[in-house]
């Protein structure tokens, strides 16, 4: 069914993370699909459509390209938003998204719910692809990714790091001297 | 390269990745104890190739867009634990508990139930940056992490303040020590022996060292400790802290010994980890007795690295003697300035536990030679 939902058949991931900046910025970043390609693994891009959704395109961790729009379908701005992933046109999947003020001044309580058909049809795979087969972790990693870029405007990789082995992905942005460095492995 | 394999690898030099990064050309760097638990194997998510030492110093080189406070040229000293500086714990000083710097907090988080700061050259699972024994290393957040050094000391005078230093000072402070206290230190390697002089800065008036090398022993005794060496059997560790202590045990006792995890059934870093097997070597036997020895309202203060899951912890005596138990990784730059400056005032010379000084060429030696405890190595620099 493309268009419907059993609940029973739902596979639910659900993380929570808190995070130091005030409520209005932290769900202003979260619904806003750019900042959201930034920290979040899958994604490489997104752009707005009109009417607001947000078309991406995604280098998956399978490695293979694929591109899906996410729609917000509800929300209570500051407080909760409700989101479907399309896949040309066919629901693959929804996202809540609950923010609340942590208590004392430690900012921001974020818990987000992930809802897919796991089941073995097309919506299951798509979110496989996208996701991993690890679906609640990699929203915990997004989710780490996500404290950083805002608390520290950096996310934290070691991508392009000296190894003595085949260095796979990353660029040396720039280097300290000629390629001569002696280290201890 | 793989269990009891160190060498010595050419590789590209380490650049700026993101804006807050520095490059330091290191001028000293030192094997850790816990290099030792690499080197045998015992710590997962260990891949072939991976970058060692989490002990050093140097020469800023070069600095991203992002870093104010430090500049090139500047003489460095870089602490094992990477901080953020904004996160909740960075702002309460505990950057060993940073929330930000691990790229693979998931790992961890799975294990521990939440993520703590990533290490330099300590496993993918705290974060896969490539370490310090080296001739030049990224420090990523620098102006966070960058403990400048003034001219007039050298190296070796501030080196420590890397790791060894602030972690036997923090365990003397968890204690809570009065003036007059009496405090035993379990282990004496290079972080006990830190431990034993900071806490007669910290107001001790006796301190008890509890080791069987000889040479460590006697580094314990030139600090000021009285001894127990358990290497005689006639020797019952709580038998002679009783007498040492007029019957009450240590007011507060510290084990600088820690525990050697081994992994078994985790075949890849990104698989989650329900659970983890620890075999235990003999030095669960310092913790128990630790516990068993410590007199009553005292402070069990735990440096030593633990990784797992233990067995029979006398917790009975524990609850009952009504026992207080810090621990943790080092929050080193809580601790640092206040450390630099008992260095500068002469309150402490850390130069004294140096043994061994040799190249970073000679770091397959220097692994072995530090691993057996050979020719009464204590602790060994390295020079690129």
């Amino acid at each position: 069914m493309s268009h419907g939902r059993d609940e029973q058949d739902q596979t639910v991931v659900r993380k929570s993370i808190t995070i130091g900046r005030e409520t209005a910025e932290v769900y202003r970043a979260f619904v806003d699909g750019s900042f959201v390609a930034q920290f979040a693994e899958h994604l490489d891009s997104a752009t707005e459509e009109t009417g607001g959704a947000w078309h991406w395109m995604s280098t998956t961790l399978a490695g293979s390209s694929g591109h899906g729009t996410a729609e917000v379908i509800d929300e209570e701005p500051n407080a909760y938003v409700r989101w479907r992933w399309l896949e040309d046109g066919d629901e693959r999947g929804q996202g809540t998204a609950r923010f609340r003020p942590a208590p004392g001044l430690r900012g921001t309580e974020v818990a987000v719910e992930l809802e897919y058909d796991a089941r073995g049809g097309a919506p299951g795979r798509w979110v496989e692809k996208l996701l991993g087969t690890e679906p609640g972790q990699q929203l915990l990693r997004d989710l780490f990714r996500f404290r950083q870029l805002l608390e520290t405007g950096e996310i934290a990789t070691t991508v392009g790091q000296p190894a003595a082995r085949e260095m796979t992905g990353g660029v040396l942005v720039s280097a300290a001297g000629q390629p001569s460095g002696r280290v201890a492995q | 390269m793989g269990k009891h394999k160190v060498e010595v690898h050419t590789v590209p030099d380490p650049g700026i990745i993101n804006p807050k990064d520095a490059i330091v050309r290191i001028t000293s760097t030192a094997i850790c104890g816990s290099d030792l638990h690499l080197y045998d194997g015992h710590i997962p998510t260990m891949k072939e190739g991976d970058v060692l030492g989490h002990e050093s110093m140097g020469e800023v080189v070069e600095v991203g867009a992002g870093v104010k406070r430090v500049q090139r040229g500047d003489r460095v000293v870089v602490p094992f634990a990477i901080a953020c500086g904004e996160c909740a714990y960075c702002r309460r000083g505990l950057t060993s508990c940073c929330d930000n710097s691990n790229p693979n907090a998931h790992l961890p988080e799975a294990m521990y139930g939440a993520a703590p700061s990533a290490l330099f050259g300590y496993s993918h699972m705290m974060g896969g940056y490539a370490g310090g024994q080296a001739e030049y290393l990224r420090v990523p957040f620098a102006d966070v992490g960058l403990l400048k050094v003034p001219d007039g000391l050298d190296d070796e005078q501030v080196l420590f303040i890397s790791d060894i230093f602030p972690t036997g000072y923090m365990a003397a402070e968890n204690c809570g020590i009065r003036k007059g206290d009496v405090v035993a230190v379990w282990g004496c390697g290079p972080v006990g022996q830190f431990a034993i002089r900071s806490a007669f800065l910290l107001g001790a008036e006796r301190v008890i060292g509890i080791d069987r090398e000889p040479a460590r022993l006697a580094m314990a005794g030139e600090g000021g400790a009285t001894t127990i060496d358990f290497s005689d059997d006639d020797v019952r560790v709580t038998d002679a802290l009783k007498e040492l202590t007029g019957g009450r045990g240590p007011d507060h006792c510290i084990d600088a010994v820690g525990l050697e995890a081994y992994g078994d059934g985790v075949d890849a870093a990104y698989d989650r980890v329900k659970t983890m097997l620890f075999m235990a070597t003999d030095r669960p036997t310092a913790l128990r007795q630790a516990i068993q020895a410590c007199a009553k309202a005292g402070t069990v203060s735990i440096p030593g690295v633990y990784g797992g899951v233990l067995d029979k912890i006398p917790l009975g005596a524990a609850f009952n003697k009504g026992l207080t138990f810090k621990m943790g990784q080092t929050h080193v730059h809580r601790y640092m300035d206040r450390l630099l400056e008992l260095v500068e005032q002469k309150a402490i010379d850390p130069t004294f536990v140096i043994t061994h000084r040799l190249a970073l060429e000679d770091a397959p030696m220097a692994y072995e030679l530090f691993k057996a405890k050979d020719e009464a190595c204590v602790k060994v620099v390295l020079t690129p």
